[in-house]
């Protein structure tokens, strides 16, 4: 009954075919450059505000549960095609956004290693790698200002970048260790 | 061959269940799998990787996944990373989902997944620190771009590598 409710509610407007959803995924899929606070305007106007299919608390749920969850932040999608069209809407929509890093990385990596075999042109690819490195830097500075923001984030923090110094510890039993102590003091 | 790829089901099915925090945490902690622990390609090589996933749409982490398997078991070896990648985290958004349609919210649990973040930031700082070293240490060519010097850019938006906005 309220599966039925909420689907009827999120339906309201019009409701989009699976290949229309498909379809829309492979395209954000294609052409997104970049992080879940991109991800979240591209899905705002594709769903939002062009089909109309899903309220703006769906799709910020969706992108929440992309993000705390383990694995890729692109998962959002998973949530959205199940929200919009069930099961086989959650998998055509996961199959559509990542179907296009798959063919990517396929055919241009032989590209790639011809470009980096170039002297020019690798030194090009440097400046891209250093860009890159920035990038991340800076986004881990951003997010740093938005999750260390009491004691226990804090703490946790600080004895993690001393094990991370100091220890040849591996960092996905860091994360869980982290999670043990989330859990015992939440 | 097939151990090969039982190596990249295992590294890649773990990253998939486990990695928290992001794709810069999941880059940190693939790097600790594939060129500290196993030595499949060298820091060089991984930085190099992380350029190009850089320059091409789509999500980083997953595709630099993609990439390690590609590089390391072939065709075979591209597909059992990627899917191997994603398919854990697409079962438990799947399984959220249901959930989330069935009572209208998120479940408790992902108050408690939330706390996981933290954590997976001090692994990347450092993780940036010893990149930057093996990057500038190796000097085969002349000038380069300070990665500083293109933080300071990136965070004002002007640089023309905004673009590449990987995160």
């Amino acid at each position: 009954m309220e599966l039925k409710k909420l689907r009827s509610k999120t339906l309201s407007v019009e409701p989009i075919s699976l290949l229309l959803l498909f379809l829309t995924f492979l395209k954000i899929g294609s052409v997104l450059y970049g992080s879940g606070y991109v991800l979240l305007a591209f899905l705002e106007s594709e769903f939002v505000h062009g089909f109309g299919v899903l309220s703006s608390k769906q799709l910020l749920d969706a992108v929440a549960v992309g993000q705390f969850t383990p694995g890729p932040v692109f998962t959002t999608a998973t949530f959205i095609g199940y929200l919009i069209h069930g099961f086989w809407g959650a998998i055509l929509a996961t199959l559509g956004i990542f179907l296009p890093s798959f063919l990517l990385v396929y055919f241009l990596q032989p590209v790639f290693e011809k470009l980096r075999s170039s002297r020019r042109i690798s030194i090009v690819l440097d400046g891209v790698n250093a860009a890159s490195l920035a990038l991340m830097a800076a986004v881990s500075v951003r997010l740093g200002m938005t999750t260390l923001i009491d004691q226990r984030s804090i703490v946790i923090f600080l004895v993690a970048v001393i094990l991370l110094l100091r220890t040849k510890i591996n960092s996905t039993y860091l994360i869980l260790a982290a999670a043990l102590i989330g859990i015992l003091f939440a | 061959m097939k151990e090969r790829y039982r190596e990249i089901l295992q590294v890649f099915l773990k990253l998939g269940f486990f990695a928290f925090g992001g794709p810069a945490a999941h880059i940190a902690m693939m790097e600790d799998e594939v060129v500290k622990k196993r030595q499949w390609i060298s820091r060089e090589k991984f930085v190099d990787l992380l350029g190009f996933t850089n320059l091409i749409p789509g999500p980083n982490s997953t595709e630099m996944a993609i990439h390690l398997g590609y590089i390391r078991g072939g065709k075979i070896g591209l597909l059992i990373a990627g899917v191997s990648f994603i398919l854990p985290a697409m079962l438990i958004v799947l399984s959220l989902a249901v959930v989330y349609v069935g009572y209208g919210s998120l479940p408790a649990i992902a108050g408690i997944l939330t706390v996981l973040s933290p954590s997976s930031w001090p692994s990347w700082y450092w993780r940036c620190i010893v990149w930057t070293k093996a990057y500038l240490k190796d000097g085969k060519h002349g000038s380069r771009l300070s990665p500083c010097l293109l933080f300071r850019f990136s965070a004002l938006k002007k640089s023309p590598c905004c673009c590449l906005r990987g995160y």
